[in-house]
């Protein structure tokens, strides 16, 4: 008990920033993002591509797309569709704009981020689509159906790239820990003033 | 009675098929061979390609998707991975 309390205490007097954690994203969010991410680590890179696991992970990870896809709608404020709107032109500003400072925290994604979240689900729920495709008779063995699982797959590739030079951006810029936030559900804003939605 | 004769002749008929395409199966040493071979079996051959130094067809018959892999120097298959 002394043990524990002494231990908190020295944690918190070593922190670098006043710990304003907000809650973010729930546990379903949280569980949702890690498991496709575990995924596609393993679909990529580990099981044959060809066996019948390749196929039930597929089918896994747009499970778990289509689960948080409806957690858009009805699920917690900031896990909702409306947090986090598609808009181009505001991510094309949210780019541009990043030599300028300050830069402002989002409780959310930042516009750019959103956009990166939505291109995700769809060329996931694409690599599905087509990869339940070439098990069927009327696309079985067809080159074309192929090409495109295989072409959805590079650019899950490079958005996967993206994504995570943009976590590291933000993290930098902003000083909000994202990856953190995303393991405890907590964004730690060092002003407390400057959140947005 | 019709009715019945023609569903057992095409149960019949359905493994016949299938004891076509066996293991040591002759279809032949070229792509083009092996395409004929198939589609006179009653296959729709939907891609010949080379891997790994066999030569694989993609092929569907109704309900049944077939991965055959025949060996280009004796003509006959050696592996059959259906998807049914």
């Amino acid at each position: 008990m002394t043990d524990t309390t002494q231990h908190k205490g020295a944690r918190l007097a070593a922190a670098p920033a006043p710990a304003f954690g907000v809650r973010v994203w729930d546990p379903l969010v949280r569980m949702i993002h890690w498991s496709v991410a575990a995924g596609v680590l393993v679909n990529a890179a580990i099981v044959d591509e060809e066996s019948a696991t390749h196929e039930l992970i597929g089918y896994a990870v747009l499970g778990l797309v289509l689960t948080r896809l409806v957690w858009g709608l009805v699920g917690t404020p900031h896990a909702r569709f409306s947090a986090f709107p598609p808009n181009p032109a505001a991510a094309v500003r949210h780019l541009a704009g990043l030599l300028r400072r300050p830069h402002r925290a989002y409780l959310s994604h930042n516009p750019a981020g959103a956009l990166m979240v939505y291109n995700l689900w769809a060329v996931l729920i694409g690599l599905a689509a087509t990869g339940y495709m070439m098990g069927t008779p009327r696309y079985f063995g067809m080159e074309w159906v192929l090409d495109v699982h295989e072409g959805l797959f590079a650019w899950l590739i490079i958005s996967v790239v993206l994504h995570v030079a943009g976590v590291i951006l933000d993290s930098r810029m902003t000083g909000v820990p994202l990856v953190r936030a995303m393991i405890d559900g907590r964004k730690r804003l060092r002003d407390p003033t400057e959140m947005r939605e | 009675m019709k009715k019945i004769v023609l569903a057992a002749s095409l149960l019949l008929a359905a493994p016949a098929f299938a004891q076509d395409l066996a293991m040591g199966t002759e279809l032949g040493t070229t792509p083009q061979a092996i395409l004929t071979a198939l589609s006179d079996m009653g296959w729709d051959v939907r891609k010949v390609q080379a891997e790994d130094g066999l030569i694989e067809a993609y092929a569907v018959m109704g309900k049944q998707l077939a991965e055959i892999y025949v060996d280009p120097t004796t003509g006959r298959i050696t592996r059959i991975a259906s998807h049914d």
